[in-house]
C-alpha cells in the first residue's frame, strides 16, 4: 500500500468463516483494513476505537443470538454516521421492512462488484489530489520536527475515517479556505508525552514544569506552522477575478458534545486522516500520536484544485530575510 | 532601551528569536500581540527594528505596520516580517504598508543575522 492511497479502519461482525476469509480478500483489494471483534461485544469496540469508516455484518445470528439486523439498529443508534453493511444469506434477500434506514447497504458474499460500489458510495466517495495527501504528510512531518528538536516521524497511510469521535486530550482546529474547498485541519494528541518533551527542553518552552497550558502552546505552535505551509501550497484564496466571494461567507456550526468525545462540522463526509508517531530519538522519552484530520465541509470542488508553483520560482529559502 | 522589538503571539518563537538576537549581543523586547507591540514600540523610542508575525490574534501583523508608518511616519523604524505566509500577495501588501523584509518560518538566525545588523546599524 502507497503512503499517499487511501484506505479506512472497519468494523468486522461475521459468523461465516467462508464469507469471511471473502471479504478478507475483498478489504486487502480496497485497501480496507478490518477490525474484528472477536475479543469484545461489537458496542464495545464502538465505544473504544476512534477512527472507523464502516462496520460489515451479517444476518445471521452470532453465538450469543444476536442477529445483524438488530445489531445494524443499534450501531445507527450510537453511531448514525458510520455506514453499515450487512450480508445477506440469500442474493435475492432485500434488507426487510422497516431496516432499510439503519444500513447503507445490503450485499451478497459472491457480488464483489455490489460490495465494491456500496463502499465507493459511502466510504470513498470523494478523491483528493495526490499532490495534496504527500504534500500534507511532507509539511507535517518537517514542522514537528521543527518545533521538537531530536525527533523522528513516521507516517501511517492516509485514511478515511467517518465516525467523528476525538481522540486524545486536547486538539487544535484552524480553517482552510480556497476557491476549491472551505474547511478544518485538526490536530488531536495526548498530554503527558509533551510535557515530558518539554521539560527536557527539547521544545523552544523554557520551564521544568510544563503546565497544560504549554502543551496548548506547543500544539498551536505546530499548527500553525502547518497552516502557514499548506495555505501558501494549496489554499490559496484566488480573487483574480475581482468578484465578491459568496461562498466564503458561507458558514455552518461546528458543534462539539464533551460527554460523548464527538464533534460535527455540519457535513457527514468522511475525514481524510493522518496518523503519526513521534519518536524521541534519544530513547528517553515515550513516542506520542498525532491525529491530523483535514475536514471538506464547504464548497468542495476538487477540480479547480491548484499547486503553488511559488517554490520553484521563489530564490529565496525559508529562514532566510527576503529584503524588498 | 531595546533595539530590536520582536512581537509574535508563540512564546516558542519568541523565546527563539530573542534569545538567539540578545546571544548576538542586541537589546531585544518582546510583546505578544500587534497590539501590544504598537505600544511598546511608542514607548521606547531606542528600537530600531520590529521583527514581527503576521497572524496574531488582537490586531495582526499587517495592520501593526500600517498604523506604525500611519501614526509614526515611514522611517521610524524598520520592519521585518517573521511569518508562516509566503504568498506573494500578502508579501505585496507588507511591502506597500512600509515592510522591509520578509522571513519565511522557520526562523534561521545564522541566515538573517547580516541582514538585521545593517538594519540595526
Amino acid at each position: 500500500m502507497g503512503q499517499d492511497e487511501l484506505t479506512s479502519k472497519v468494523l468486522i461482525h461475521e459468523v461465516d468463516s467462508d464469507a469471511e476469509s471473502k471479504l478478507k480478500a475483498f478489504f486487502t483489494e480496497n485497501n480496507l483494513t478490518g477490525l474484528k471483534d472477536s475479543q469484545m461485544n461489537v458496542l464495545d469496540i464502538f465505544n473504544r476505537n476512534t477512527d472507523l469508516g464502516a462496520a460489515f455484518l451479517c444476518e445471521t445470528q452470532d453465538s450469543n443470538g444476536i442477529g445483524g439486523l438488530e445489531l445494524g439498529k443499534k450501531i445507527h443508534q450510537i453511531r448514525p454516521e458510520i455506514p453499515v453493511f450487512i450480508r445477506m444469506n440469500n442474493p435475492d434477500s432485500n434488507l426487510p421492512d422497516g431496516y432499510e434506514h439503519y444500513f447503507a447497504g445490503s450485499y451478497h458474499i459472491d457480488d464483489e462488484v455490489h460490495l465494491k460500489e456500496l463502499v465507493n458510495k459511502h466510504l470513498f466517495n470523494e478523491h483528493y489530489p495526490i499532490p495534496l495527501i504527500r504534500g500534507i504528510q511532507q509539511i507535517s512531518q518537517d514542522s514537528f520536527q521543527t518545533a521538537i528538536d531530536n525527533i523522528s516521524v513516521t507516517v501511517d497511510p492516509p485514511y478515511l475515517v467517518k465516525d467523528q469521535i476525538i481522540y486524545g486530550e486536547l486538539f487544535s482546529l484552524i480553517p482552510l479556505e480556497s476557491n476549491w474547498c472551505r474547511g478544518f485541519m485538526m490536530l488531536q494528541t495526548t498530554e503527558a508525552e509533551i510535557k515530558q518533551i518539554i521539560s527536557a527542553g527539547k521544545t523552544g518552552l523554557i520551564t521544568n514544569v510544563p503546565t497544560f497550558r504549554d502543551v496548548n502552546h506547543i500544539l498551536s505552535e505546530v499548527t500553525n506552522m502547518i497552516w502557514g505551509s499548506l495555505k501558501s501550497k494549496f489554499f490559496i484564496e484566488d480573487d483574480s477575478d475581482g468578484k465578491e466571494d459568496y461562498a466564503s461567507k458561507i458558514h455552518v456550526p461546528t458543534l462539539v458534545n464533551h460527554q460523548h468525545r464527538f464533534i460535527s462540522f455540519g457535513s457527514n463526509e468522511p475525514h481524510l486522516c493522518f496518523r503519526y508517531t513521534v519518536k524521541d530519538n534519544t530513547g528517553e522519552h515515550p513516542d506520542f500520536t498525532i491525529y491530523q484530520k483535514i475536514i471538506f465541509n464547504l464548497s468542495w470542488q476538487p477540480e479547480l484544485f491548484k499547486e503553488s508553483t511559488q517554490e520553484t520560482d521563489d530564490m529565496v529559502s525559508a529562514g532566510e530575510l527576503e529584503f524588498f | 532601551m531595546a533595539q530590536i522589538l520582536v512581537v509574535d503571539d508563540s512564546a516558542t518563537v519568541r523565546n527563539e528569536v530573542s534569545g538567539f538576537l540578545s546571544n548576538q549581543g542586541f537589546d531585544v523586547a518582546t510583546a505578544e500581540d500587534g497590539k501590544d507591540g504598537l505600544d511598546k514600540l511608542k514607548a521606547d523610542s531606542g528600537i530600531k527594528l520590529v521583527i514581527s508575525d503576521v497572524n496574531m490574534p488582537n490586531m495582526d501583523g499587517l495592520t501593526m505596520v500600517e498604523k506604525i508608518r500611519g501614526e509614526m511616519g515611514n522611517s521610524a523604524v524598520n520592519i521585518i516580517m517573521l511569518t508562516t505566509e509566503s504568498d506573494p500577495r500578502m508579501k505585496e501588501r507588507g511591502k506597500a504598508a512600509g515592510v522591509k523584509g520578509w522571513i519565511v518560518k522557520p526562523f534561521n538566525g545564522d541566515a538573517v543575522v547580516g541582514g538585521i545588523k545593517k538594519l540595526v546599524g
